[in-house]
């Protein structure tokens, strides 16, 4: 019985990848073109995928008072509020246990990158309200700027399976089994440098007298002078529903869905409900992604996110992007599943 | 990777994804360089119909620079040039764990549109000397040379920004080969700005997406050309169905081989085809459109330049500027009879367009010598051009 389930899961697994990695053919309008076999899919699933033995011993990363829970993610229940956890400096973390979680390169999908960021230590508070989790890692450069061409953001991200990971596969779901990813982004904080979101008064106003050193600063711009209208504001990619554009941040933290690699879509709106703080300082970012509980009402409530019931646990992923190393996409440093216990 | 046909390198090439064979109308345009007198009218109908928006700023869908030394942004070429192992394409030399050789421009490097605008270069002069020569000074003798070139998206068949997107937020429609970027879908990871060896990916900075030329599909939709090819007063450019043999830009780039592509050598197959400059050295154009090979250069040039023998060349030269109208073919009246050869334009459903005749006479009186300002006869004789005062003149050259 028991080897039979294991089957199961083996050739869910393969289903998977396969899935995953057959050579896509070119994607057209209407309707895509007929598919040659292309690249050898055993090739491109033969590597490192779920490899764990040879992970590197993990830096220490957090907080020294934390206790730790060796590789554990747990999360103890805490009387505070929302706000009060916002804060990643707040004394109300310190009782909270500490997993160091290790990082690894990614390299199972091209563009590969990551790898600079060997730990991240992590922890779990369990509120009246939600859940609020803590991240903290190293990382010498605050990358909160996106405006300039050649900047990339720091971020992290935790990935929930959507029922068990015997369902899905690490590598960003699979098409029968989505996970939910939430992921914080320097850039969507409220400090992060911005251009200016009011329509240029003059030649002096633009572009981009808010940040430190102006851009373009040879070019010669006297466009956008138009009332703050969709296409003064960023052309054709106004109008859509696309989280990324500035004036769009309602919070640093998107609530994200996938079913496979390439396919991360963000959550409709009314799932937007993720709160989170970043701090950097003294060389270490510390992070807070907080998630209220799901309204009971039916149309309100996201089927496909996690629910923490105490006594309960299940297996969760935690990626890091380092900016200044022009870390983005799946260039990114990754854990393997580790276990979340709800206490 | 997929193993795919390249039709101009004439070789099977590596490329992330399988391709369609055929397209029934492909986006395509022939740029007649000669002609052009970088007026910018084009630059500007683009940049006012669609990139006026905050976080546009830098961004150019079309631009005319000069070249040897212009480009936007700056070593757009050049860098890759230098990058690339010769005999290989972007996506065969793709550093490991990447999928396109490439780079992310600086800030700076979208600074200057009209960097070295009108400079001349002379084949006299080595590397790093033409700061030393009076620019112009000798530019109406060949030992001189620049030309403007003009760029937009190539919405080529292999496009780089499509293989490149880590999340497919670039698609290539299969009804008429435009090439987009999903503005739903794309997270701004400049990973299309990166691999799209033209550059012709710009990195939105307010939207956090990066934007492209979208080859003005709502106009195409409706049978027309793009803003930059109606609004030429120069009368350089001409749109047209690739995939259809009876369409004029078919016939210049297959048949006439007068046009060629801009960089074929970075294996995209690139769909903007140019006529080549007459003027310029053969070796630094066959560097530019025809991966390396002069003759190919060679024989466009000299078509170009005989194009009056040509009726058929000629002809098809005159549709250039004529419509906003998509021409889908034409047809040749009295051939055989120069003072009545007229040639007419259908569009693409085959109504009539208009009527043109193939040899339009100009009276232009010179004063002896002094002819197009070219004081070497011998030069002069070989581009089998009529100096003599006081001929009819054809309006092609």
């Amino acid at each position: 019985m028991k080897e039979k389930k294991l089957l199961q899961t083996f050739l869910i697994s393969c289903l998977c990848l396969t899935g995953l990695m057959t050579a896509p053919s070119l994607k057209t309008g209407s309707g895509n073109a007929k598919a040659k076999s292309g690249a050898s899919t055993a090739e491109r699933i033969s590597g490192p995928l779920l490899a764990t033995s040879n992970l590197r011993k993990p830096a220490t990363v957090g907080a020294a008072s934390s206790p730790s829970s060796q590789g554990n993610i747990e999360v103890i229940e805490a009387g505070a509020k929302p706000d009060e956890v916002l804060n990643p400096l707040s004394k109300l973390w310190a009782p909270a246990p500490q997993a160091t979680i290790p990082l690894e390169a990614q390299n199972i999908v091209t563009p590969h990158g990551g790898g600079s960021v060997k730990a991240v230590a992590v922890k779990g508070l369990r509120l009246q309200s939600g859940v609020a989790f803590h991240f903290e890692w190293k990382d010498e450069s605050k990358d909160n700027d996106t405006v300039h061409q050649t900047k990339f953001r720091d971020a992290v991200a935790i990935q929930f399976p959507v029922g068990t990971t015997r369902d899905t596969t690490l590598a960003m779901g699979c098409p029968h089994g989505p996970v939910n990813i939430w992921q914080w982004k320097a850039d969507w904080e409220p400090d992060a440098p911005r251009m200016n979101d009011a329509p240029y008064a003059n030649e002096a106003d633009s572009p981009t007298p808010t940040l430190p050193g102006l851009i373009y600063r040879r070019l010669h711009v006297d466009s956008a002078k138009e009332p703050n209208t969709a296409q003064g504001r960023g052309g054709p990619a106004s109008g859509v529903y696309n989280l990324f554009p500035q004036s769009a941040h309602k919070s640093p933290v998107e609530n994200m869905i996938a079913v496979g690699i390439s396919s991360v879509t963000t959550k409709p709106e009314r799932f937007q409900t993720l709160k989170g703080r970043g701090i950097w300082q003294a060389g270490r970012w510390q992070v807070v992604i907080y998630k209220p509980h799901e309204p009971h009402s039916v149309q309100a409530k996201d089927e496909t996110a996690p629910e923490f019931k105490p006594g309960e646990s299940m297996n969760v992923a935690i990626a890091v992007w380092n900016g200044s190393r022009q870390d983005r996409n799946g260039m990114k440093s990754v854990s393997n599943w580790t276990t979340l216990k709800v206490r | 990777m997929a193993r795919v046909w390249n039709e101009q390198l004439k070789r099977w090439t590596e490329y992330p994804y399988e391709v369609p064979e055929k397209y029934d109308f492909h986006w395509s345009a022939v740029f007649n360089i000669n002609r052009c007198i970088a007026c910018q009218t084009c630059t500007m109908a683009c940049k006012s119909t669609w990139t006026f928006g905050k976080g546009q700023e830098h961004m150019w869908w079309n631009n005319v620079s000069t070249k040897p030394y212009g480009d936007h942004p700056r070593g757009f070429d050049a860098r890759l040039l230098a990058m690339l192992p010769k005999g290989k394409t972007i996506f065969e030399a793709a550093p490991q764990g990447e999928r396109v050789l490439g780079f992310v421009p600086d800030d700076s490097d979208y600074d200057y549109p009209n960097a070295f605008e009108d400079r001349t270069a002379g084949d006299h002069i080595g590397p790093g000397q033409f700061e030393e020569i009076n620019p112009g000074k000798h530019l109406t003798q060949d030992k001189q040379w620049f030309f403007y070139l003009q760029r937009i998206c190539n919405h080529c068949k292999k496009p780089a920004c499509l293989a490149a997107c880590p999340r497919k937020a670039i698609y290539k429609r299969k009804e008429d080969g435009i090439v987009l970027i999903d503005q739903e879908r794309c997270r701004g990871y400049k990973k299309c700005v990166m691999a799209c060896p033209y550059k012709k990916t710009f990195y939105n900075t307010y939207t956090k997406t990066s934007q492209k030329c979208i080859g003005c599909y709502p106009r195409i939709e409706q049978g027309e050309t793009t803003r930059c090819i109606s609004a030429c007063v120069g009368k350089i450019r001409l749109f047209g169905n690739i995939e259809d043999e009876r369409s004029p830009i078919h016939y210049l780039v297959h048949k006439a081989k007068v046009a060629l592509p801009l960089y074929p050598q970075f294996g995209t197959e690139p769909e903007i085809y140019y006529i080549p400059p007459r003027w310029v050295n053969t070796k630094f154009l066959a560097m530019m459109f025809g991966n390396y090979d002069e003759n190919k250069i060679k024989h466009a040039v000299k078509t170009y330049v005989n194009a009056r023998h040509d009726v058929e060349l000629l002809a098809v030269l005159q549709l250039f500027g004529t419509t906003q109208q998509i021409i889908g073919r034409y047809e040749i009246i009295n051939r055989h009879k120069p003072k009545e050869a007229k040639v007419r334009a259908f569009d693409l459903k085959g109504q009539e367009l208009f009527v043109v005749p193939i040899y339009p006479k100009v009276e232009v009186h010179l004063a002896p010598g002094e002819e197009l300002n070219i004081t070497d006869k011998e030069k002069l004789a070989s581009l089998d051009i009529r100096h003599d005062a006081n001929v009819p003149w054809r309006n092609q050259y």
